[in-house]
């Protein structure tokens, strides 16, 4: 059951990121985040097509390498897969009764301690753009308000990754899109040189850079890009 | 090459040897192709620190 006094707050401080110092990849890690508070699960992904149309990560609630790899499997298999090219929310998934449908991913998600995925898409007009994924290792089910609350999550990520230019034309839309994963390879990247730099743990950096992007009012990409170009503080990000 | 893991592995050995983004990519496509592993194992023992590649720009 969805934290409902909590739900408005989240959907006020979703859309006042919107507004302010925009960053969208920045913007879809909440996004991430706040699907794992609202609906009580315990890791949440979105994943967007590219310009190919297959599926890539584009931001997780956590970090840990048995999560990442279950969202990455779903390259071939999977219900992001399936709610990404039906268009439908797939829910209450039982993974252990999925073995034979998506034997990889559904070994996956039971040995990394999860019992039940759902899907949602990302839909904009009569497309789909992507999906957010969801991953519980309780077996309580989500109910139907639950849902309807994903697939609002999942409708403001759409709006979030289309928030930066109006969407007109479908080249402009393959662009913003394209624009977003190269973002977060950049972002990844960066993490990356922190960490290489430091000893610590990529996730630390993480938590580091979007720590320092908050204090200074700088968007994550920007952060990320001066990581690499060794444009930003260093000593100032570390101090985070 | 979407894969998260990757990207980070290839930060992370472009700061350890002062090198270019896309010269530390060709670093652990080198040690992929050569070790015949895939290059997400690659990166994860980078990540893990249980792999150390070779100094510089040098892709051997």
């Amino acid at each position: 059951m969805a934290q409902v006094e909590h739900l408005g707050e989240v959907f006020v401080e979703l859309a006042d990121t919107l507004v302010k110092d925009f960053d969208v990849v920045d913007f879809l890690h909440n996004v991430t985040v706040r699907s794992v508070q609202l609906l009580e699960v315990d890791a949440a992904g979105l994943m967007l097509a590219d310009q190919r149309g297959s599926l890539t990560i584009m931001a997780t609630s956590d970090d840990r390498a048995e999560t990442l790899e279950l969202f990455e499997l779903q390259h071939d298999q999977g219900p992001c897969l399936d709610s990404f090219k039906t268009g439908r929310a797939i829910v209450n998934i039982d993974l252990k009764s999925s073995l034979v449908a998506w034997p990889k991913f559904a070994a996956a998600a039971c040995d990394a301690g999860f019992n039940y995925s759902h899907a949602v898409p990302l839909r904009l007009r009569d497309e789909v753009i992507g999906a957010l994924n969801l991953f519980c290792s309780t077996a309580i089910p989500l109910s139907p308000d639950d849902i309807a609350l994903a697939q609002a999550l999942a409708d403001v990520a759409t709006i979030g990754l289309l928030q930066e230019r109006s969407v007109r034309e479908q080249s402009v839309l393959a662009e913003q899109l394209q624009s977003a994963l190269n973002s977060r390879v950049l972002i990844e990247q960066a993490k990356g040189v922190l960490a290489g730099r430091t000893g610590m743990e990529v996730s630390e950096a993480f938590r580091r850079m979007r720590s320092f992007a908050r204090t200074n009012g700088l968007g994550l990409s920007a952060v990320a890009s001066g990581v690499i170009n060794g444009s930003s503080d260093m000593q100032e990000i570390l101090s985070q | 090459m979407g894969r998260s893991e990757v990207h980070q592995a290839t930060g992370m050995l472009s700061a350890q040897h002062g090198v270019s983004l896309a010269q530390a990519l060709m670093m652990l496509q080198a040690r992929a192709y050569s070790a015949e592993r895939p290059i997400l194992d690659i990166a994860r023992d980078v990540l893990g620190r249980r792999l150390e590649l070779g100094n510089g720009a040098a892709v051997d």
